[in-house]
């Protein structure tokens, strides 16, 4: 992999997670703390799963593997909401002026991405490391552009992390159980679909991952109480033009 | 959107739908190819010769060359330089190298053995062409005269004697060479739009430490010794020389009473580990142990100590590189230092030295010699008798009229002793016969072993039953009456030891239980750390020629402490033997004097300073080479969803207010 596919490979892949850290996150040292610990929960998760993974090996089985591994994460994400809950009414008397406690969804959205941005790493970072080497995908196996397109994959699924923390969180503060039922559902589809790509069906999971990637932003937009007045004004600049006319 | 669906796309196009087999994403990528055998660098006191890469290995396109009119391509209109040439042995020459070299396009280069080796020849019309990288004079500057008006080695190449600025390998894997071939036909054809695509690419890797000469080098080792962790750039050539004597010998043993039979030892080829050497060296080496077997039957210990004359069989090493051997038993001679410092063997004993040179499975032995007219009485005896003996066997048995003699060790006796009487059995008449002198295709075929080994084997046998008998001549003076002869089937056991495999059985009966390499010696000299297996091997064969059994030892260890007569050395020989014996033969150093006299110039030209670099890692990846196309593609998405994610969300962090309407001050628990 040359200098230039890496730098647009990880770029692609952690571009929007790093543009979200500098608006967002920077600016807070209590945000970037609830960050890394989040980040390190996922990691955790992984450390689990993969003591289940030696244990119960199950080498011809890799979708029990991640069935497994899915649960794991939606359990540390559950242990996760306990400790800032925890923590929250430390952290508010601790830091008065911080943003975090302004507002809920901050911490499930903070803590999201130090879930997806981790994740992600570990999603993309055996093939980045072979940027010291001067060959790429296709000889063996794969195909020359394996590299973007996982790396495509990996910005949905730290979109997605995101957006299954909001709902998450959202679905256990209200109690609603659709919530969390449906980000572990759509969770397990992901990381099932991702076995397809050993079939060369890149395509089509690619497909099917940023339709659910666009549905869960969407669903999370709304539970977020997000609007897009660009619609509106859309709808009223098109008025006020015809009238004009 | 545009981006993501550009992407899908491509992927669609690249989609094909077979197994996935379970490979890391390194594994993917890359294919290791065997390559054990690089073109390596050395040095002599004044250049540097061979190839090295770059310090991590050098990348070039995979360009398949079997015609110059590939080559002209590739020059002209190919446009995915650098390129890495794999050729076949007969565009492997002087000016096809020596343009790649002009040209600065290719990087690299693999020599191709594609098929058998007589497949190999017989394409590349080798036979007609020859096939070497020596010089057309070899060791040009370190003999006694200079190169004659027709060179002893018309076929050299001289491509040995250069630095080439690129690394080179030899392939001859036949699975590696088709696994080439498909990566190049299914990725890099058709030529014309390359840059479109991935390509079969190769990365060389044989980075050479040492450079510039051996003087540069050794000092660079000197200077590094002071650091902490000392580097060795390079180390001296070296070896050991192997003698046996039919007695042993005495510290004054009169003028002129020694005869000694020499061969040498080593070749070599431009590669790593493939040094086959059959008719540079191997046939002369059987010649002499056949001889030496031959002469220890003709003559027991008894019956030879009758006469004051001895005779001495020395293989010289190193002896490819400026005579690094011969020229150190010169030196220790001259020091009184040969073989030992009791002994002190000089060159005024030495009444006829016979140096066996490429014998040739042809009926045909050229003597050489330093002195046509008033040749020492021995010389001429020992060359009619020869004559004689031979020629009753259908042999043409010939003197060379030429007035130099060709490369041999003679040449360092010669330098110190213009009357030396020294002679040449050689099975070449002016020039050499051998086609592939010092190549990789200088294997059992080229001596016509393997299919039919009657010829060859007959040959050796005839001659060295001559040999002996002029032998028995020299130091009974009187003519041999007995029956004994070299025979042929021994002849072929010790050509299968010393061009097939060192697990034969001749020296299987010499040494199992140890376990011996199935592979053909490595005639190489290699550096002077490292003594080589055939070195060793050779000794244990000449000690096992006449030697008395000790019977009072039992034991593998006492026998090596064991007190022999003066002259004799105690060893243990495994295998049939099993017992402790006595024996006249042994190693002396064959390590250039250069590296042995206190402040030795290195570049004067007296004696050799070759001298082989130090390398780490070998190795030879395939892989494909992302397109240019496909690799701005990517960098462009990468630069452009960083930017469109960082305006997004700058704006809609900044316009929060509009988009998110509960704002009120909650926690995450308050609800």
């Amino acid at each position: 992999m040359t200098l230039l596919e890496f730098t647009g490979c990880a770029l692609t892949a952690f571009g929007p997670a790093l543009s979200m850290f500098i608006v967002t996150i920077m600016n807070d040292p209590v945000r970037v703390i609830i960050l890394i610990a989040s980040s390190f929960f996922w990691l955790l998760s992984l450390l689990f799963s993969s003591i289940l993974w030696f244990v119960f090996p199950g080498n011809q089985h890799v979708w029990f593997g991640v069935l497994v591994s899915v649960l794991v994460q939606e359990l540390f994400r559950y242990f996760l909401y306990l400790l800032l809950r925890k923590a929250e009414r430390g952290l508010k008397r601790f830091v008065v002026h911080s943003f975090v406690s302004n507002n809920k969804l901050m911490l499930s959205y903070v803590s999201g991405l130090g879930f997806g941005v981790m994740s992600g790493l570990f999603a993309l970072i055996n093939i980045l490391a072979e940027v010291g080497g001067p060959g790429t995908m296709g000889l063996r196996g794969g195909y020359s552009a394996f590299c973007i397109v996982s790396s495509i994959f990996t910005a949905f699924i730290i979109f997605l992390h995101i957006f299954w923390e909001i709902l998450f969180f959202h679905g256990l503060n209200t109690g609603n159980k659709n919530f969390i039922l449906y980000v572990i559902i759509s969770h397990l589809v992901v990381s099932e679909i991702t076995l397809l790509n050993q079939y060369y069906f890149n395509a089509l999971a690619l497909c099917i991952v940023f339709i659910i990637t666009l549905g869960s932003g969407y669903y999370a937009f709304k539970t977020a109480g997000g609007q897009l007045p660009i619609i509106d004004r859309f709808k009223n600049q098109h008025t006020t033009t015809a009238a004009e006319n | 959107m545009i981006s993501v669906r550009l992407v899908l796309f491509v992927c669609l196009h690249f989609a094909t739908y077979k197994l996935f087999n379970c490979l890391s994403v390194k594994d993917q990528m890359y294919a290791n190819i065997i390559a054990e055998n690089p073109c390596f660098v050395r040095l002599n006191g004044t250049n540097q010769f061979g190839c090295t890469s770059s310090k991590f290995g050098n990348v070039g396109t995979l360009h398949l060359v079997t015609n110059s009119t590939d080559l002209n391509w590739l020059f002209n209109e190919g446009k995915a330089d650098p390129y890495t040439v794999a050729l076949p042995p007969k565009m492997f020459n002087r000016e096809v190298l020596q343009s790649i070299e002009l040209s600065a396009k290719v990087n690299g280069i693999m020599l191709l053995l594609n098929g058998t080796e007589q497949e190999v020849i017989n394409n590349d019309n080798l036979q007609s062409n020859g096939f070497s990288p020596e010089d057309t004079c070899p060791n040009h500057y370190s003999g006694v005269n200079s190169c004659p008006m027709k060179p002893w080695n018309p076929y050299g190449t001289d491509i040995l004697l250069q630095s080439w600025s690129f690394p080179i390998f030899v392939v001859y894997d036949q699975n590696t060479i088709k696994n080439i071939k498909d990566c190049f036909e299914n990725h890099n054809l058709p030529l014309n739009n390359q840059n479109d695509n991935s390509l079969c690419a190769l990365e060389l890797k044989s980075h050479m430490y040492a450079a510039v000469d051996s003087k540069t080098c050794l000092r660079r080792t000197m200077m590094s010794y002071q650091n902490i962790r000392p580097i060795k750039f390079c180390d001296p050539l070296g070896d050991k020389n192997v003698y046996w004597s039919l007695k042993e010998l005495h510290p004054n043993t009169p003028d002129q009473s020694i005869a000694i039979v020499a061969a040498r030892l080593d070749a070599t080829s431009m590669f790593q580990d493939f040094t086959p050497g059959a008719l540079s060296t191997a046939t002369s080496i059987v010649t002499l142990m056949a001889t030496a077997n031959l002469i220890s039957e003709m003559l027991s210990y008894e019956d030879a100590n009758k006469f004051s004359r001895n005779i001495m069989f020395i293989l010289f090493n190193g002896e490819a590189y400026d005579y690094i051997g011969s020229s150190r038993v010169v030196y220790d001679m001259l020091d009184g230092n040969f073989p030992n410092d009791l002994i002190k063997l000089n060159q005024s004993r030495v009444g006829l030295f016979v140096e066996l040179s490429q014998i040739h499975y042809d009926k045909e032995v050229v003597f050489y010699r330093p002195i046509k007219n008033n040749a020492s009485e021995n010389v001429i005896h020992f060359m009619n008798t020869f004559n004689k003996s031979l020629s009753e066997d259908g042999f043409s048995v010939t003197e060379s009229k030429s007035t130099s003699i060709p490369p041999s060790s003679l040449h360092s006796f010669l330098k110190f002793d213009p009357k030396f009487p020294g002679i040449i059995l050689a099975g070449f008449k002016d020039q050499f016969k051998n086609k592939f002198y010092h190549s990789i295709l200088d294997d059992p075929e080229n001596i016509q072993y393997g299919y039919d080994n009657s010829t060859i084997s007959n040959t050796i046998a005839n001659i060295s039953t001559s040999l002996g008998y002029s032998l028995y001549k020299f130091i009974t003076n009187s003519t041999y009456t007995g029956l004994k002869q070299a025979n042929s089937s021994y002849v072929t056991k010790l050509l299968d030891c010393y061009v097939k495999s060192m697990n034969c059985d001749i020296f299987k009966s010499l040494t199992s239980p140890l376990h011996l390499p199935d592979s053909p010696p490595n005639y190489y000299i290699s550096i002077d750390l490292i003594t080589n297996t055939i070195t060793s091997l050779s000794r244990l064969l000449f000690a096992s020629f006449g030697s008395k059994i000790i019977d009072e030892v039992q034991d593998e260890e006492s026998c090596l402490n064991y007190r022999t007569k003066q002259g004799f050395l105690p060893i243990w020989l495994r295998g049939n033997y099993d017992a402790c014996y006595s024996t006249t033969s042994n190693y002396t150093d064959a390590v250039s004097p250069a590296f042995i006299i206190p402040d030795y110039d290195l570049s004067s030209p007296k004696y050799s300073t070759w001298t082989e670099s130090v390398w780490h890692e070998v190795k030879i990846r395939m892989f494909l080479k992302q397109s240019f196309k496909l690799q701005i593609i990517i960098f462009v998405l990468g630069i452009l969803v960083f930017l469109f994610s960082f305006v997004i969300i700058k704006k809609m962090h900044d316009q929060s207010g509009i988009h998110f309407n509960n704002q009120e001050v909650q926690s995450v628990t308050n609800y």
